[in-house]
């Protein structure tokens, strides 16, 4: 697309008064066309100018003053009487009235916010020009109140019965009441039979649960093979100026050291820069991480949302605020240790080209850059490309809800926003919003694009970290399923048993697997006749079943995962996977003690721990660098 | 000996083709039982007391059999005489006959009246009818319709029954009975044990072995410190005087008059050696006025294969009309510990008809079929059949049956009958048992090659008073060919032969289902109901298998009650289990530990947990539930309360 008029005449500004070199004109200004964007976008993009030096030569281009909103600080109660989302998409606010007379400041001054000005503010404004951060902070310092509150209670205030504000309704406290009742009426009175009867739920339920993995695995085998390659056909063919804005988010806290990693990864990607509206989102207390993200001296496409304190105060509140201020089509949520592959944005466009007009949700896979580190990256590793990498294709498949994993999910924005996005009081708020996008009617996509992050090294961490993914399954499992009948009829039969199996699956057997165990250890001690009393010859037969098929299959897949990936070298670790198993159960009895006496409580993993990251950060470093000079 | 006075339980009947005989009832000429002196002894052996629980029995107008009483010596013999008591019917006018043969002679034959009745048969007995140690009684019979032309008469209604009260009644000479191997022979099946006076080991271990030689089991031995009074001339117990002494022969038999009825002593250091001698194959060599023993060396056993003829069953050929069985029982002790029986080994031969069918031979272990064959070859052949694990038990009963489509009839020809045997080849084939020892016929097996006995002193009864207890669970756990070793100290138990302990305490290096050392003890069935407890538990023995040092055997625990009174028809038997009740009426219960046990031990005085939480189970769940209750009813509080202090969004 051809540079426009204004862009050419800021252009040639920039090089009048030396402030670019002709170099770097021409590079902009090829960018400028490439991508489809103005002068100014690319070179917000780009550190050749600062964004403090870029609006003064607007301001002066466009003969405004330029303000800095900072040190005269606007009139919050004008700001709150206007629409904050429409003041965002244009980067133009009211900061002070005086006779009648609205000053606005704006961001991109040109013909088209002159109009939208005269539109919304009227005809008598006197226009002044701030930088988008500034305005950006202004409101947020305005809206500050409202949208933390919309950030925490939002969700609960719209649709009460999808928030896990109410761990549990009093039905569901009823019919658990009920339950245990039954059973201690009955261990009270037939105890035998009594633990027969719960004998015989428990194996089928596991029969069930591997069953089930298997039926995902072989269903999801063959499904991808044909949709990436027509996706990655598409991709490659996208035009960059027809690509869409994407809002990247990358919520942090107390990590400052891993940042770099993220930045440069954003820079590598295969999409114009310009074009990504990246959100560092940070608590507005934890003022290292915000030096630290400030020293980085980021491009102006990187701006920081400092989201006030509030409880909960967790990851999914903070985006929920950060959304507040994001301008994309598309959004995407990043850690800040991951490493997506360059061209997953273009991939995720292609998919939401080609997949029906209901999918709301493009779910990337996940895998880590220190796979090899030791035992426990090893069986992480294997663990999620046993789940991305086969079991996920295969819920996509069958139609059945998909739990969203982490980070790399990208969204539609419009349908993000019309569910209130985020769930702040679970703490698997992906898990959550992939099980509401599919009862709301929408659809979850799977593409092979994957996105490399930390494995945790540390077992206590990983302990933590797991026991928060545990309580978040525990959370949706409790929310979702308070309407029976409703999911039932939203999501289908298959939805259910998938919803049954692989959430309610994944706890169950974390809490249930010691008990089976124990029973195990008996019996091989003391023999068959202490135990033979509870396992009646069929129950015997199905519990032998599960013991032996059950657990080798599981075994296999583990081991078969990472064969996609053709890291055939970490097979062999899968047969240690009953050691994977018992961390599970210790995350496992952890996650229930919190849900009972901390449910909101945000488990916080550390991450950078692994020597891979360290080096990882040490070449983003050096490659900013180079940018850089 | 005592198997040979233990035949088998169903007696086998012969078809012949009988001859029409002349109703011809020939009476005994020979005058009734001479007068006898006054120092005569009177010895009785009825049918039953041979093993012929039912008697003798004949039916279809056709049989035959034979009947052996053990007379050893025809010297002793004064006179005797036999006395058949018989009942007989028939539905049809027809003659029968009865014909009785002694050894090779006739001795009578009776007809028998059309309208049936009952009839006692006098018969005497001269001392040249016994014949190889054996006085054998034939009986034939067999009948003819005289009206009646065609009639099938394997329904023909009639039948004569032998009572087994019917009795060989001899009088013998008690000078006469001079050594021990005319005792043994003579003696009545019951025996009187005269323990000596003090209570050394040896001396037990001596009653024990009678114990098991002379079925204590089944009531067949009686245990005291004083001579046994004789009644009358009747001669109705064996008496036994045990003299232990600290020197000299192991073993010293001898027959000494006590009054008008023999006993034979033992003295000696160990004299159950010598009673071992009179039940074994060395008895023949007892027969002189002193027999001294100091050593019995026992053939050694085969422990892969038990051979048929060697466990004493009939294996002689029978003719088949129809069917025939052989049955051959055996005992878990016949087969050598740590085995069992993995497969039987037959050899079988059936003769053929004219048409040159055979027969089918059908064989059955403890009433589990195993397998049949088809013997149409005329020729022994050889079958073998696996045994199913754990079909083996304590007393069992091997069964071949043989069956062929009776040709004949015709009103012409009557069905004749085919040779059909169990050749003396068969074998049982053995395996080694994986099996732990976990039951008591399983460890009856375990003491074949000799058990060690030790009484602690705490229980505080004599051998004498011990003996009611002790013999009837030697008897029954303790094969007759194991030695009896006595210990005198807990301690001196060896580490690789079973015990036998008596003693209140537990001897064992675990803890078994009923230990008295935690006060108060309640049996309770299935169903929580207390069966025994207190003073009725107390009057109960409890015999209990044990382990120590790495060895089982059993610890038996005498009751305060009356000891086991058993007898041919009540026997005292431990078959399955490994823990038993006992009392006057026997086993009173019998259980395994160690699966599906029929009782529970409660100990009320014990505080366990599992017990408290099993007493009070369902109050400690009703206090589960309500805990519950009240903590559901606090949380709908707590989120009534939040909901009202919610402010409302209209």
């Amino acid at each position: 697309m051809a540079l426009d008029a204004e862009s050419e005449a800021i252009g040639t500004l920039l090089l009048d008064r030396g402030i670019l070199t002709p170099d770097q004109l021409f590079a902009a200004e090829d960018l400028a066309e490439d991508w489809g964007v103005s002068l100014v976008k690319v070179l917000l993009s780009r550190r050749w100018i600062t964004s403090d030096q870029l609006y003064e030569q607007l301001a002066f281009h466009y003969d405004l003053p330029l303000v800095n909103l900072m040190t005269d600080r606007p009139d919050d109660a004008l700001i709150r009487s206007f629409d904050p989302r429409t003041m965002n998409d244009w980067m133009t606010i009211p900061i002070g009235e005086t006779n009648g007379v609205t000053t606005v400041a704006t961001a991109r001054p040109g013909p088209a916010t002159l109009l939208h000005v005269n539109e919304k503010f009227g005809t008598n404004v006197n226009l002044v020009i701030a930088s988008h951060f500034d305005i950006s902070w202004s409101l947020q310092r305005a809206f500050r109140e409202q949208h933390s509150h919309d950030a925490v209670f939002a969700l609960a205030e719209v649709d009460p019965e999808m928030s896990a504000q109410q761990v549990i309704t009093p039905p569901q406290i009823l019919i658990l009441y009920l339950l245990v009742s039954t059973f201690l009426l009955g261990i009270a009175f037939a105890p035998v039979a009594t633990l027969i009867a719960i004998n015989v739920v428990l194996t089928v339920f596991y029969t069930g649960n591997f069953l089930f993995k298997a039926v995902l695995v072989w269903v999801g085998g063959a499904a991808q093979e044909s949709s990436s390659r027509a996706i990655a056909a598409e991709a490659s063919l996208l035009r960059d100026e027809d690509l869409p804005t994407y809002t990247v988010l990358v919520p942090m806290f107390r990590e400052p050291e891993v940042l770099p990693i993220l930045t440069q990864a954003l820079r590598n990607l295969d999409y114009p820069l310009a074009k990504l509206d990246i959100k560092i989102v940070l608590e507005e207390g934890d003022h290292e991480t915000i030096d630290a993200a400030r020293s980085l001296n980021l491009e102006g496409v990187f701006e920081i949302i400092r989201v006030p304190a509030s409880h909960p105060q967790t990851k999914p509140k903070a985006c929920n605020f950060a959304l507040r201020y994001s301008q994309g089509d598309f959004l995407v949520i990043f850690d800040a240790e991951d490493k997506p592959e360059p061209d997953q944005l273009k991939k995720v466009v292609a998919a939401f080209n080609q997949s029906p007009d209901n999918t709301a949700c493009i779910q990337c896979r996940l895998n880590y850059y220190n796979a090899r580190e030791n035992w426990l990256t090893r069986m992480f590793t294997l663990d999620y490309s046993l789940w991305f990498d086969l079991m996920l294709p295969g819920l996509e498949r069958l139609k059945i809800p998909i739990p969203l994993g982490g980070t790399s999910n990208h969204f539609r924005m419009d349908v993000l926003r019309e569910l209130n996005a985020w769930d702040p009081f679970n703490v698997t708020e992906d898990a959550d919003l992939g099980i509401r996008l599919t009862q709301k009617g929408y659809r979850v996509g799977v593409i092979d694009s994957t996105t490399f992050e930390e494995a945790n090294v540390s077992i206590p961490n990983w302990v933590r970290q797991r026991s928060r993914w545990i309580k978040g399954y525990m959370q949706t499992f409790l929310v979702h399923s308070r309407r029976p009948v409703h999911l039932w009829r939203s999501i289908g039969p298959a939805g259910v048993f998938g919803f049954i199996f692989f959430i309610g699956g994944t706890f169950l057997s974390g809490l249930l697997n010691p008990v089976f165990w124990a029973i195990f250890a008996v019996w091989m001690i003391f023999g068959e006749d202490i135990i033979s009393p509870y396992f009646p010859l069929p129950v015997l037969y199905l519990s032998l079943l599960n013991l032996l098929a059950g657990n080798g299959l599981l075994i296999y897949l583990t081991m078969v995962a990472p064969f996609r990936r053709r890291w055939t070298d970490l097979a062999p670790w899968g047969i240690t996977v009953f050691g994977y198993w018992a961390l599970m159960t210790v995350a496992s009895y952890k996650a229930l003690s919190q849900l009972v006496f901390n449910p909101f409580y945000w488990e916080k993993t550390q991450h950078g721990l692994s020597k891979h990251t360290a080096n990882e950060v040490a070449e983003a470093s050096l490659d900013a660098e180079e940018i850089n000079g | 000996m005592k198997n040979a006075f233990i035949l088998t339980a169903s007696i086998s009947v012969l078809a012949l083709s009988a001859h029409a005989q002349t109703a011809t009832t020939t009476q005994s000429t020979t005058p009734a039982i001479a007068e006898t002196s006054q120092d005569a002894l009177l010895r009785s052996t009825t049918l039953r007391d041979l093993g012929y629980r039912d008697g003798v029995a004949f039916s279809q107008l056709s049989g035959q059999t034979e009947i052996y009483f053990p007379v050893p010596d025809a010297g002793p013999i004064l006179n005797g005489q036999l006395t058949l008591d018989i009942e007989h019917g028939a539905t049809n006018a027809v003659e029968r006959f009865l014909q009785v043969k002694i050894g090779d002679r006739i001795a009578t034959s009776v007809g028998l009246d059309v309208e049936g009745g009952q009839l006692s048969l006098p018969i005497d007995i001269r001392p040249s009818d016994v014949q190889n140690g054996f006085l054998t009684i034939g009986l034939s019979y067999s009948g003819a319709f005289s009206e009646y032309i065609c009639v099938d008469e394997r329904a023909s209604g009639d039948f004569v029954q032998i009572s087994p009260d019917s009795a060989l009644s001899l009088t013998l000479d008690p000078a006469q009975i001079s050594t021990p191997l005319d005792f043994n022979g003579f003696r009545p099946a019951q025996v009187y044990v005269q323990m000596p006076e003090g209570n050394e080991m040896s001396g037990l271990a001596a009653a024990v072995r009678a114990a098991t030689l002379f079925g204590a089991e089944q009531g067949g031995v009686n245990f005291g410190t004083g001579a046994l009074a004789a009644e009358g001339n009747a001669w109705t117990a064996g008496a036994i005087e045990l003299d232990v002494t600290t020197s000299g022969s192991d073993s010293e038999m001898e027959v000494i008059q006590t009054g008008a009825q023999p006993t034979l002593h033992v003295r000696g250091t160990d004299p159950q050696l010598g009673l071992w001698q009179l039940s074994s194959a060395w008895a023949g060599v007892t027969d002189a006025a002193n027999s001294v023993t100091s050593a019995l060396v026992s053939s050694s056993v085969d422990a892969d294969v038990v051979l048929l003829s060697a466990l004493g069953a009939d294996l002689r050929e029978k003719q088949v009309v129809s069917s025939e069985q052989f049955i051959i029982p055996f005992q878990s002790s016949d087969i050598p510990a740590g085995k069992t029986v993995s497969e039987i080994d037959l050899v079988l031969a059936a003769g053929l008809d004219p048409a040159g069918a055979g027969a089918s031979a059908t064989v059955y272990l403890n009433d589990t079929l195993l397998g049949a064959r088809s013997l149409g070859r005329g020729v022994p052949e050889r079958v073998k059949f696996t045994v199913p694990a754990g079909l083996v038990s304590r007393n069992n009963v091997l069964r071949v049956s043989f069956q062929r489509q009776a040709a004949g009839g015709q009103c012409r020809i009557k069905p004749q009958g085919y040779s059909a045997q169990v050749l003396p080849g068969s074998q049982l084939q053995l395996a080694d048992t994986a099996d732990e020892t976990e039951h008591f016929f399983q460890l009856r097996q375990s003491f074949a090659d000799g058990a060690q006995i030790f009484v602690d002193p705490d229980v505080g009864l004599s051998a004498s008073e011990l003996m009611p207890w002790l013999g009837s669970v030697a008897g029954t756990i303790i094969p007759d060919r194991a030695p009896i070793i006595p210990r005198n100290a807990l301690t001196d138990i060896d580490a690789d032969v079973p015990f036998v302990v008596v003693s209140n305490a537990n001897p064992g290096d675990g803890e078994p289902l009923i230990t008295v050392e935690k006060g108060r003890i309640e049996i309770r069935d299935r169903n929580g109901e207390v069966m025994f407890d207190g003073d009725a538990l107390d009057r109960l023995g409890i015999v209990q298998m044990v382990t120590r040092n790495g060895v089982t055997g059993l610890w038996v625990r005498p009751g305060a009650g009356d000891a086991p009174q058993a007898s041919v028809n009540t026997p005292f038997v431990l078959d399955r289990g490994d823990l038993a009740l006992i009392g006057a009426e026997g086993v009173v219960v019998a259980t395994s530990t160690n699966s599906n046990s029929l009782i529970d031990v409660v100990y009320p005085e014990q505080t366990s947990l599992m017990q408290i939480l099993d007493q009070y189970r369902p109050w400690i769940v009703g206090g589960l539930w309500l805990a519950l209750t009240l903590l559901v009813l606090a949380a709908f509080q707590k989120m009534y309360r939040r909901r009202r202090a919610t402010p409302s969004d209209e």
